[in-house]
């Protein structure tokens, strides 16, 4: 989204477009109340978020990870392991995971950026198998492959809840709050640093920049929201293994979002899950039984069309008509101008 | 110490399947400067094709080569054409996700097309042993390492010898001054692609008497290739050839002194401080970190 | 063109996205339904990885669902499924969600897969929807106190104990003394593995065997020659193995190339129930034993019923069984059949109370053992207390019941034939 100034009022359409969406997203509730429907809106919400998490790394940054659903897996398991054995409510729990996935991550990916391109990448798929390998053994801790089960007991406090209105708030605000953050990136500083050495890595050194340090900063609030998720899942599903949480599949799933709606830009990842989520639940439940497989090879497809034809993801379509919307909007500071 | 030696020797069989698996990837990425993520995925075409032809109509595995790797080499040669060549200038990042998409295709119509079911074939001589002192070597796995040296030399002299092999050569160390000196550097690229793709299809029919083949079964042999590939140096036919007997040694011992389930651990623990401390590959030749770094 | 296409892309996309959202997950229901049916939703993994073995879970209760309808259905009433399919833990989430709240299902029968059975169950037990497992076997599925949640099959622990009696119990075969019997466990470390080794590990201990060697492994792996020379060293008499098809053929194939030899191997399940392990392996299977849900050629002096099964299976499908889990689902099934029927309608609560005063003798069931649920106080609140698994081995490439006693169909065979 292009930007004319810093300072956006309240009356600017770059700012209450959104704001309007997510307004309507909070009334939805209202309306639809069937707990099926409730739950595929989580499910969009939910892959948002973690996109736009990834999105903060591997897209503001270029440091395309293919290991995160290890930060998510990790958040998961350090609430769970917390609230199973030590009665430790999830929403502390959430702290910790998020802040132990942030710590991991900043741990591992600093060694790992003098690395470029896909070599970054192949370090971060070692690094999750690592860490999936690891959790699998440990079983003392984490009861290995076996899975860990977190009973059923709702209440505010333990984040667990009967219905599924209240997933759908948690998950809406996660959302909102990611997108938020990234907003707030790419318009600061750091955004602009980011991208400065994602373009040019030896530029952006040239001139000064600390790129070591702005990539750790990125991939440590990536990794967080990431790990807080995690926390939202195991609270949701009320089981996690290792098999699904620190799947390869969820990685890579995170990082297909974001590409196909728009890597780099704050719009980009959460158009991609509105998009994606919706069609793999669909083509699941249409496609599954009869023809297994044929809706992940049809994501492959449209991965590559996308990556040949829309490099830059498909929110560069509805960019222009986007903008012109807005432009034909009421906007005070546009009257400002022209006055 | 007997143990000990058939723990080794288990494990050089084994190194020399990734070795055979890996030789192709490290030829595609020497030339193209492409990870090719869906590496594994060709493998797994080829164990299918191996395992069609027997079951339809009867082939041989080890005599299927002559059609599996023909038919590898046409759908590199279709891959590269459809989907590499639009993106052979395109950033890394671009390059992955085009290659990740292309493994998810395939593996998911292998899913659609065969099912999840466990495909093998049985042959007379698959669990036939080999006797070497008091250690004891599959016959199918000594078959396999075999072919690994004859396939990796069959390449160094190729490479070292022949036009197409010198071009593909001077493509690697410098692609302008290639183009340049007119060597058509498109055509190559599919041939190196091709080649790549024809090597996998070796090991696939090759590995069809050993194991079995399901639609994610190059998942597994896909991420062992790349850390072999970059335990070898990346480009490296010889590298990839030693990374692979190494890596098949180290999973041997770490299995066994350390614990199965730990084993693939171990390697990767490996990968990543080899990535770190020596990104040109244990074998890597001088100059060959700068490419692996860019 | 290259517009075009980009066009095409973005217009396909959001249609679906519109479909999605309209009418998402409605593709694997049933045809609108006939006032006079019962639906009952059915929810098993149909696509992924599990998809082979699910599918077979399902169709015994596909059978037992034509064979009602043959015998004039329930209450009168034809009964009809709902399918969903759940690939993963996540999708049954979804879809027991799709099946109670949109479908409006009363009752599910499910799931084949432990890590399926434990998220779908939580959801029906949250509604107060009754779920009826007829595949799953990890413990844990019945030890959350539910009370709308039913398993008619053994539990995981059970197999992993019945392979240690089963050891115990061929000694002399073997020749060795009880006491000096030299014991190894192997097991693919997932929840099935895990369960099932710990509790050999456990029984053995209690019975005073002498456990020489347990080793796990991921399931995923390519080369088992570790697993093996591990064993190799320990130099067991009895091997009890856990393991998925892939590994169990891997395991097997690599334990005649290292020239490993027990004198008696009990696998437990999964992968030694399988046709595709006696086709890859061919006559090397033979001798092995296998701890399982009762198989298909269980004496039918003691699995009433089963050759009846058997029959309809072919006529309904055109080939023969695949394993013995259509059959568990098959009894499962019918069991259900007999609580709805007696509970007199769909309330959930009549039919748990219905569910609670099933008390079948052994001996009356297609899978021979009977039938009695623990109370919802009970720590395995649900579980069917009499069942139990078998002991199949493999002869000329098909699986014979060999134990206990009044359920088989054949003679134990013994030792192990060496490699050649």
């Amino acid at each position: 989204m292009k930007t004319e100034t810093n300072k956006e009022t309240l009356i600017s359409p770059q700012l209450y477009v959104p704001v309007l969406f997510f307004v309507l997203l909070f009334l939805i509730p209202l309306v639809i109340k069937n707990p099926f429907y409730i739950h595929n809106m989580i499910l969009i919400f939910f892959y948002a978020a973690l996109s736009s998490a990834w999105n903060i790394i591997g897209g503001f940054a270029g440091q395309i990870s293919l290991g995160h659903a290890a930060f998510f897996g990790i958040g998961a398991y350090t609430s769970a392991i917390l609230y199973v054995d030590f009665g430790i409510s999830p929403w502390i729990g959430m702290l910790a995971g998020g802040v132990l996935a942030m710590l991991v991550a900043a741990g591992i990916s600093y060694p790992c950026f003098k690395l470029r391109g896909p070599f970054f990448t192949l370090s971060t798929i070692a690094f999750g198998e690592v860490v999936r390998l690891l959790v699998s053994y440990f079983r003392d801790i984490t009861r290995g492959a076996v899975g860990l089960l977190v009973p059923f007991k709702p209440g505010i406090g333990n984040l667990m809840f009967r219905g599924k209105i209240p997933y759908y708030y948690f998950a809406l605000i996660l959302m909102i709050l990611v997108v938020v953050v990234s907003k707030k990136i790419s318009v600061s500083r750091m955004g602009f640093y980011l991208t400065s050495l994602r373009e040019d890595e030896e530029g952006a050194q040239a001139i000064g920049i600390n790129t070591s340090l702005y990539k750790l900063w990125a991939v440590m609030i990536s990794a967080f929201f990431a790990g807080i998720a995690g926390v939202f899942y195991a609270q949701y599903i009320l089981f996690i293994e290792p098999e699904s949480v620190f799947s390869s599949a969820m990685s890579t799933q995170f990082a297909l979002m974001s590409i196909i709606g728009g890597m780099g830009t704050v719009a980009g990842p959460v158009v991609g899950s509105f998009i994606l989520t919706p069609l793999s639940e669909f083509l699941r439940s249409t496609l599954g039984g009869s023809f297994q497989g044929l809706h992940f090879a049809i994501y492959g497809v449209l991965l590559i069309i996308v990556v040949i034809l829309m490099p830059q993801g498909i929110v560069v379509w509805f960019k222009d008509k986007y903008e012109a919307l807005l432009e034909r909007l009421p906007n005070e500071k546009r009257r400002e101008v022209k006055s | 110490m007997i143990e000990f030696f058939q723990v080794l020797v288990s494990g050089i069989m084994l190194g020399g399947i990734y070795s055979l698996i890996s030789i192709g990837l490290t030829l595609i990425f020497g030339i193209m400067r492409i990870l090719n993520f869906a590496h594994g995925e060709y493998l797994m075409i080829a164990m299918y094709l191996s395992f069609w032809l027997f079951k339809l109509l009867n082939i041989d595995p080890y005599v299927s080569i002559i059609i599996v790797v023909p038919a590898l080499f046409l759908l590199g040669i279709i891959s590269q054409k459809l989907v590499i060549k639009p993106i052979i200038n395109a950033p890394p990042t671009m390059q992955i996700f085009a290659t990740v998409g292309l493994s998810l295709v395939f593996q998911n119509l292998a899913l659609f097309l065969w099912k999840a079911d466990y495909r093998t074939v049985k042959t007379s001589y698959q669990t036939a042993t080999i006797h070497l002192g008091p250690m004891l070597v599959s016959f199918p796995r000594m078959v396999a390492f075999l072919i690994a040296i004859i396939v990796s030399l069959g390449f160094f002299y190729f490479l070292k010898n022949t036009y197409t092999g010198k071009a593909l050569r001077s493509i690697a160390q410098n692609r302008e001054a290639a183009m340049l000196m007119g060597i058509d550097v498109s055509k190559m690229y599919m041939i190196a692609f091709a080649l790549g793709t024809a090597c996998v299809g070796v090991a696939g029919a090759l590995l069809m008497p050993v194991y079995y083949v399901f639609p994610t079964v190059g998942t597994y042999f896909g991420v062992t290739a790349f850390v072999v590939v970059v335990l070898g140096g990346m480009g490296n036919m010889t590298g990839a050839f030693l990374g692979g007997l190494l890596i098949g040694v180290i999973e041997s011992i770490s299995g066994v002194y350390i614990d199965p389930s730990l084993k693939e651990a171990v390697y990767f623990i490996i990968f990543i401080l080899v990535l770190l401390f020596k990104p040109s590959g244990l074998f890597g030749l001088r100059g060959a970190e700068e490419v692996g770094l860019k | 063109m290259k517009k075009i296409l980009v066009y095409l892309v973005v217009f396909a996309l959001i249609s679906t996205f519109a479909v999605g959202c309209s009418s998402g997950g409605g593709g694997g229901a049933e045809k609108e339904s006939k006032p006079e049916v019962v639906k009952i939703g059915v929810l098993f993994p149909f696509s992924g990885s599990m998809a082979a073995l699910g599918e077979e879970n399902f169709r015994g209760a596909e059978i037992a669902r034509l064979v009602r309808n043959k015998q004039g259905g329930l209450w009168g009433k034809q009964i009809e499924f709902v399918k969903a399919d759940a690939p993963d833990a996540t999708a049954a989430v979804a879809e027991a969600d799709r099946l109670i709240n949109k479908e409006g299902m009363k009752v599910i029968i499910g799931s084949y897969s432990s890590s399926l059975s434990y998220a779908a169950s939580e959801v029906a037990e949250r509604n107060g929807v009754i779920y009826w497992e007829v595949g799953g076997i990890s413990d844990p599925i019945t030890s959350r106190g539910y009370k709308y949640l039913f398993r008619t099959v053994p539990t995981g622990s059970s197999f992993g104990i019945q392979a240690v009696k089963f050891a115990k119990a061929i000694a002399p075969d073997i020749g060795v003394k009880p006491e000096e019997m030299k014991i190894a466990i192997v097991h693919e470390d997932s929840m099935y593995g895990t369960t099932v080794g710990e509790n050999a590990k456990a029984e053995a201990e209690r019975q005073g065997l002498d456990l020489v060697e347990m080793v796990a492994y991921s399931a995923k792996t390519n080369d088992l020659s570790s697993v093996i020379l591990k064993l190799k060293a320990a130099n067991p008499d009895v091997l009890i193995a856990t393991s998925y098809i892939t590994d169990t053929i891997l395991f097997w194939r690599q334990a005649r190339e290292l020239n490993f030899y027990v004198k008696a191997a009990i696998g437990t399940g999964a992968g030694y129930a399988m046709r595709d392990f006696a086709e890859a392996v061919g006559d090397d299977v033979n001798r092995i034993f296998n701890v399982d849900f009762p198989q298909l050629d269980t004496n039918p002096e003691f699995a009433k019923g089963i050759d009846e099964f058997k029959k309809l299976y072919e006529e309904t499908f055109g080939e023969p069984p695949k394993s013995g889990h259509s059959l568990v689902a098959y009894a499962g099934a019918l069991i259900l059949w007999d609580v709805m029927e007696k509970a007199g309608s769909m309330d959930p609560e009549a039919i748990r109370k219905a569910a609670l005063e099933v008390d079948i003798p052994d001996g009356e069931t297609a899978v021979g053992f009977g039938c009695k649920f623990a109370g919802p106080d009970a720590e395995n609140a649900g579980q069917n207390i009499k069942a139990y698994p078998l002991v199949a081995q493999w002869k000329n490439q098909k699986l014979v019941t060999v134990w206990p006693e009044e359920a088989a169909a054949g003679e134990i065979e013994l030792p192990m034939k060496p490699w050649e």
